[in-house]
């Protein structure tokens, strides 16, 4: 490839056919299978799916996280700030997480150690990380504490996970991973086990935090509104694999994966009156069950032979956009179903 | 804001449980005053505990004002032989279950945090520890060596012990270990070792703590055996076992001579086991108790 313009400057996180694989009694499943994706520079890109599609599992892999018996595999490809993350050793490793990678997790009920204080939990990352002495680190949590929102720092910082509520407790999770400044936020459902008064509050925080410290951020979730508010790029997993990604704005004026579109229709409008909303039938195969063509085919009301047949690759289809469908390649197949549906 | 999702329990929570709790309260402080006594021994008796008083006129001295134990064969004063000798069987047994936690947690944690096959191979060993019956394993040790120092009796005891604890620990973090926040305490950067002190331990401290009590009271009894049969403390340092041991022949005609020493194991063990259940309480009040 070869043009005239200058080369983008090289994206701050980026992913190649990342692929992680579980030994079961039943057989070796492959949950993420042949991930790519890119993230620039202060950029958020939203990584979109249902439960089980392996969204989750791809955050996880990113920092290494996965245990046996799950392994990623040989082919895969992580580099982060020009450093590869699968082969650095895991000094380096543990120096990337937390302080350069943080992570924020879905349930604040359980991912903040019940044996220590707010602020502990925070002045631990920062003693992680640095030679600061404990009252340096104290200071350092209790002024994170002040700086996400808590009212009288002071005072919460002493006290124990189960004496927060449950916003309060995401607000220092998010805190614990703010307070090295890290280049890249990994936001794994932050906001879905909370009240919604509370989610939009949670996400003007995290996209505040990140805009201030020009830090990018990995957002995962399943909440179509969530995605329009934060992100500037989409990516939309299903079954292991991202089916289609698109800049936000574009993917929401004209989604071109069918499954894109099934969750799009799935989503409550404000403007509109339905009666019901529209559902996809069927759920996410398991890992283990996918077909050998499109995984999505037999959720999917343009599916034809070929699509049982032959798995679809990534195509490309306009600036910045790419979908995983053979309708990228058949389009007169999209418009004569629809008018076989409307005639029917 | 309810504390049903809260699992632990902080230490001050536990302790106001256990001050609440009559029964936790009376065993320390029986506990503590048996403590006192036996260091305090040698400023309340006169006589010391090796002093052979009078040989011709004090053997087997019934219990009175002047000697409240009674004396013994060699007419020795009772009383500060059972002192001396708890002195003893409570430093021992102390010692010996200090071995076993260090061992025994630092083998669960390891085990439990450690990859599969390391996993299988530790708690192999365990099993095989734990197959062999301690009294056993102990005679054996200890008829290898005659005349044992005290502090080898403490190791030989503290290396059999262990295998319970290490197995409970184990148990333990391999629950917690794949808890959300010991994989966000990893996804932060925590180091391997960090992980096990700083953020699993503390959560087995518990559990290790209430069978730390309970072994006390094992190892005394254990050490008292032991001592009894004339292979752990030796004469003429003094042991509650050994003590025992000397009154048997006379066990008729000078009960005194046993009674003391009786006396005070069978106090010293129920308090711990009491004091042992009552921590169990504390740390999981959801629990109904035991009966």
């Amino acid at each position: 490839m070869t043009s005239d313009t200058p080369a983008p400057p090289p994206p701050l996180l980026s992913l190649r056919d990342v692929r992680v694989t579980f030994r079961t009694a039943d057989g070796t499943i492959t949950p993420v299978d042949g991930v790519s994706f890119d993230i620039g520079r202060g950029e958020t890109l939203a990584l979109v799916g249902e439960s089980g599609c392996g969204k989750s599992l791809t955050a996880l892999t990113i920092l290494r996280l996965i245990d046996a018996p799950g392994r990623i595999e040989a082919g895969s490809h992580i580099e982060f700030d020009g450093r590869d993350l699968l082969t650095m050793g895991d000094k380096e490793l543990r120096g990337v997480r937390g302080k350069q990678v943080a992570m924020i997790f879905q349930e604040p009920m359980t991912a903040l150690n019940p044996v220590y204080s707010a602020g502990e939990q925070i002045a631990e990352v920062v003693r992680t990380h640095s030679d600061c002495s404990r009252g340096e680190a104290w200071a350092k949590a209790v002024a994170m504490l002040g700086a996400v929102g808590i009212p009288s720092p002071e005072i919460r910082a002493k006290q124990y996970p189960h004496q927060l509520s449950g916003g309060m407790r995401q607000r220092v999770m998010i805190a614990m991973a703010l307070v090295m400044n890290p280049s890249l936020l990994i936001a794994d459902e932050p906001t879905t086990a909370l009240d919604v008064t509370i989610q939009a509050q949670l996400l003007d925080l995290l996209r505040d935090a990140q805009k201030a410290r020009g830090a990018s951020m990995l957002l995962i979730t399943h909440d179509l509104g969530v995605v329009a508010e934060s992100a500037q790029r989409v990516a939309v997993m299903y079954a292991g694999q991202i089916v289609e990604s698109a800049p936000v704005v574009e993917l929401f004026a004209s989604p071109q994966h069918p499954y894109t579109q099934g969750l799009m229709a799935a989503m409550p409008r404000a403007g509109t009156r339905r009666e019901r909303l529209t559902t996809i039938p069927g759920t996410v195969p398991p890992p283990g069950a996918w077909p050998t063509g499109c995984r999505f085919a037999d959720r999917c009301a343009f599916a034809w032979k070929r699509c049982t047949d032959e798995a679809p690759a990534m195509h490309h289809v306009g600036d910045g956009r790419w979908s995983r469908c053979h309708l990228a390649v058949e389009p007169e197949r999209r418009t004569r179903i629809a008018a076989a549906g409307a005639t029917a | 804001m309810t504390t049903a999702m809260h699992s632990g329990s902080d230490w001050r929570t536990v302790l106001r449980r256990l001050r609440r709790d009559r029964r936790s309260v009376l065993a320390a402080a029986a506990l503590m005053g048996m403590i006192v006594l036996v260091l305090a021994g040698p400023l309340l008796i006169a006589y010391k505990p090796y002093e052979q008083l009078d040989i011709t006129n004090l053997v087997h001295a019934a219990p009175s004002a002047s000697h409240l134990l009674g004396t013994d064969a060699y007419s020795r004063d009772v009383l500060s032989r059972v002192l001396s000798g708890g002195r003893v069987s409570l430093a021992v047994a102390i010692s010996a279950v200090g071995i076993e936690v260090l061992v025994g947690v630092l083998w669960g944690l390891a085990a439990g945090l450690g990859a599969r096959w390391l996993d299988a191979i530790m708690m192999r060993c365990v099993d095989a520890g734990m197959s062999v019956p301690r009294v056993l394993l102990l005679l054996a040790l200890l008829a290898a060596v005659p005349q044992i120092p005290v502090w080898l009796l403490v190791l030989v005891l503290g290396i059999t012990g262990w295998f319970g604890i290490a197995r409970l620990v184990r148990g333990e973090v391999r629950a917690i270990r794949s808890g959300d926040f010991v994989l966000a305490a990893r996804a932060l950067g925590a180091s391997p070792p960090r992980l096990a002190l700083r953020h699993v331990l503390p959560h087995v401290l518990g559990p290790v703590l209430v069978s730390a009590t309970m072994a006390i009271g094992q190892v005394i009894v254990l050490e008292a055996g032991l001592s009894w049969l004339g292979i752990g403390v030796q004469a003429p340092q003094a042991s509650w076992g050994n003590i025992i041991k000397d009154g048997t022949e006379f066990i008729a005609s000078a009960p005194w001579v046993t009674l003391g020493p009786g006396l005070c194991l069978v106090l010293v063990v129920l308090a711990v086991s009491a004091l042992g259940d009552g921590l169990r309480d504390a740390l999981a009040p959801r629990q109904l108790p035991r009966t």
